[in-house]
């Protein structure tokens, strides 16, 4: 054993050893945090989603293509071979045509931005004149006199612009009556294809390839994926749930769709859980339904799970079997703006504490009842406020 | 008399010529009588007395007096004596000063030492020992004490510039930066965002931390000199007297409402019109000189520009190194020397654009809006 000095008190090649050793434990205690950051149990279910999506997609993309009226499409096609062989025929006017507009163009290009620099001296020199000549200055004269030729200036390139313009529209003509027929089956044809093409349109923002794939792929990546990645937590912020922290009342967050991706969209009836479209979409989750999710979240019973406080379990679930009562006789929990907020049990009657006194029969605008304990309409008994 | 006085400096900063005769002033200040033919030489000689005590007391006390009598003038008043802008009127005094002061004692060594003398700090140190009690520290205690009631009186006297709570509905105009990001707003109104405010920004500071890893010229180490680092003082002060003082200058003082330009004695006319004329390098070649349209593909319609920036930074640096800057090519070595003249070429890309901007409104050497890349 080598003799411990003033200068090593500790041996150099052990130390060596123990560096490389905890240089390489760091390595792989930071390659571990990357990885435990980045390996989320939804993203899985997301990518299933992706891989369900597109398939569904291919599968509607099948069918609308099937359904294609094939005989008007082959019509359509014999139309506009038709018209490219009568084009042909004029293909010198055409390109005539074509090169007389581009000359227009370049022109008109040209004399625009003329115009435009001759505009912004001119407005600068009129601010100048009206600065001078309200300072009553000996130079307003002058100024006044570049003023105005520039405003001939400016005249004359407005005049050419709008001549370039009629030109344009002229040479453009040309063009329509050699290419007319051309365009116009091509927008025939489009018009017919337009269901397929907003699929095919759709596939390719489900199942992305090329350079798109490789881009969203490196927007996924481990510590790449702060900036825009397609897999993220889907989130609506509930403002009228808030979590009550004693100091502060904070909007509850639902993440369920997170991984029940399509709860709110029709088509994944079928679909294995977590993906299955809500059984009653019309009532929630839907857009169009009296609970977006946007607004609302998820349903009572999702709300009241087993992390919640027991009273706000029970209140929930009050809440829930009286939604279902309600659903059940077919009125909407909540009606719209300010009207009322509960309901009678039985012929599901808006009712609203009323302003008149009791006892004397509503009017048909107010439609209210109560004071009483009973339904102003059918004479049930109130449900507990 | 004085109104024609006060339209001429309105003119004459004018940014094109102020920074015109900054650059000279610079230059002659720098290195007075050492530049250009002979004739300017005789003439420049003269400016050198400017580093003599005597001379350059009474330079400091003309141009306060100028600036105190400016301050009658309500425009330059309102302006300069703003609560903001009071420390940045001091801060040229200042900067001047210590300017002038460092060169003026780096001339004096340097005429010690041409003469065979002991340079001052020398003479000064004595025996090579200075005490840190009470030389350093008693003088430094007093100087926090006196400062200290400098800066409770200038509070109680100068109200701070707090405004009413932001409104996003009425921003100001205009709207500034803090003083000391003025330099790089400046830079705004002639580069794209992304270089103005991420890449410039950038450099400088690596460029400023690699400073003394380039710099392997060890003279002026505890002393002042000139003579012994002539071109490393000029440098360094190009880029932070004229690209960054005198941006923050004109950033504060002459620039008013929608960013227009105002003399130091113009009133801030918010309605104030300046023709808006810029165009593009390729808008004055392909249509105002080809008289083509603008060609559909941006690697052709951006060429020129493309192959002028290209060779600004690739084919000058390599041609510098056989003409021109050979003896620091020697000197460095060829990654020294490359890094040294790829920041110095950064450098100067700015004073370059402000110039194509001002005489032929160049709005962009290269612009490829598809991608948001403006140069």
């Amino acid at each position: 054993m080598p003799k411990l000095t003033d200068e090593t008190l500790r041996r150099t090649s052990a130390l060596n050893l123990l560096f490389a050793a905890s240089s390489i434990g760091l390595l792989v205690t930071m390659a571990w945090m990357v990885y435990d950051d980045y390996s989320r149990g939804w993203k899985s279910y997301q990518k299933e989603f992706q891989r369900l999506e597109a398939e569904k997609t291919h599968a509607q993309i099948d069918a609308a293509e099937k359904a294609l009226d094939k005989e008007t499409l082959d019509s359509l096609l014999k139309q506009r071979s038709e018209a490219v062989e009568a084009a042909t025929q004029h293909a010198k006017d055409l390109e005539e045509a074509q090169r007389k507009l581009r000359e227009i163009e370049t022109v008109a290009y040209r004399d625009d931005l003329g115009y435009r620099t001759t505009k912004s001296t001119f407005d600068a020199k009129k601010f100048d004149y009206e600065e001078a000549a309200h300072r009553g200055s000996s130079r307003a004269q002058q100024i006044k006199k570049e003023m105005d030729e520039l405003q001939k200036e400016l005249e004359d390139l407005r005049v050419k612009g709008l001549l370039h313009e009629q030109e344009k529209t002229d040479a453009q003509a040309v063009i329509a009556g050699i290419n007319g027929r051309i365009a116009e089956t091509d927008k025939k044809i489009a018009d017919l294809e337009a269901g397929v093409d907003r699929l095919k349109k759709k596939l390719d923002k489900v199942e992305p390839s090329g350079f798109m794939k490789v881009a969203i792929d490196i927007l996924n990546a481990p510590l790449l994926d702060f900036v825009a990645p397609s897999l993220k937590i889907q989130q609506v912020v509930l403002d009228r749930v808030p979590l009550d922290i004693n100091f502060a009342r904070v909007p509850r967050a639902d993440r369920c769709q997170t991984c029940h991706l399509s709860a709110d969209r029709a088509g994944f009836e079928d679909a294995a859980e977590p993906y299955r479209t809500h059984l009653k979409l019309n009532f929630f989750l839907g857009g169009s339904s009296p609970h977006p999710v946007d607004r609302f979240g998820c349903t009572e019973r999702d709300l009241a799970a087993p992390h919640a406080a027991p009273k706000v379990r029970a209140l929930i679930a009050f809440e829930e079997r009286r939604a279902r009562d309600l659903l059940d006789a077919g009125a909407p929990i909540v009606a719209a703006g300010t009207g009322p907020s509960t309901f009678c049990t039985r012929c599901t009657s808006p009712i609203r504490k009323s302003r008149r006194r009791p006892g004397r029969r509503p009017t048909a605008g107010s439609m209210i009842t109560t004071g009483s304990s009973r339904c102003w309409r059918c004479g049930a008994p109130r449900p507990p406020a | 008399m004085i109104e024609a006085l006060k339209t001429a400096v309105n003119s004459l900063s004018a940014p094109p010529r102020f920074f015109t005769l900054t650059v000279v002033a610079f230059l002659v200040l720098l290195f007075p009588g050492e530049l250009g033919p002979a004739w300017l030489r005789r003439l420049t000689r003269p400016v050198e007395s400017v580093y003599r005590p005597k001379v350059g007391g009474i330079l400091f006390a003309v141009l306060g007096v100028l600036f105190l009598f400016s301050c009658l003038d309500p425009n330059f008043a309102l302006i300069v004596l703003k609560p903001d802008n009071v420390p940045i009127a001091g801060m040229i005094f200042l900067v001047a000063f210590f300017v002038w002061f460092a060169l003026k004692e780096g001339r004096r060594n340097d005429a010690l030492r041409s003469a065979g003398q002991p340079i001052v700090e020398k003479r000064e140190a004595g025996d090579g020992k200075v005490m840190v009690w009470p030389d350093l520290v008693y003088t430094e205690f007093l100087c926090m004490i006196l400062w200290t009631i400098f800066l409770i009186v200038w509070s109680i006297y100068l109200k701070a510039p707090i405004e009413e709570p932001a409104n996003p509905a009425k921003t100001p105009n205009p709207s500034k930066a803090p003083w000391y990001f003025l330099g790089l707003q400046e830079m705004l109104v002639y580069y794209d965002p992304w270089i103005a405010g991420v890449l410039l920004p950038g450099l400088i500071i690596v460029g400023l931390c690699a400073i003394p890893y380039i710099d392997k010229n060890p003279k002026g180490n505890g002393y002042f000199t000139f003579k012994e680092r002539k071109p490393e003082i000029a440098l360094f002060l190009f880029g932070f007297v004229v690209l960054w003082v005198w941006l923050i200058i004109i950033g504060t003082f002459l620039r008013g409402p929608n960013q227009n330009f105002f003399g130091p004695f113009e009133y801030w006319d918010a309605h104030k019109l300046v023709p808006l004329i810029n165009v593009d390098l390729s808008q004055i070649i392909w249509v105002k000189m080809l008289h083509m349209a603008l060609p559909r593909n941006p690697i052709v319609r951006e060429i020129f520009g493309l192959t002028l920036v290209a060779a600004y930074f690739l084919a000058l640096p390599p041609l510098l190194a056989k003409r021109g800057l050979k003896m620091y090519y020697e000197k460095l070595g060829p990654a020294r020397y490359h890094i040294m003249v790829f920041l110095g070429l950064t450098m100067l890309s700015l004073p370059i654009k402000m110039m194509l901007r001002w005489t032929l409104n160049m709005h962009y050497l290269v612009t490829v809006p598809e991608i948001f890349f403006n140069i």
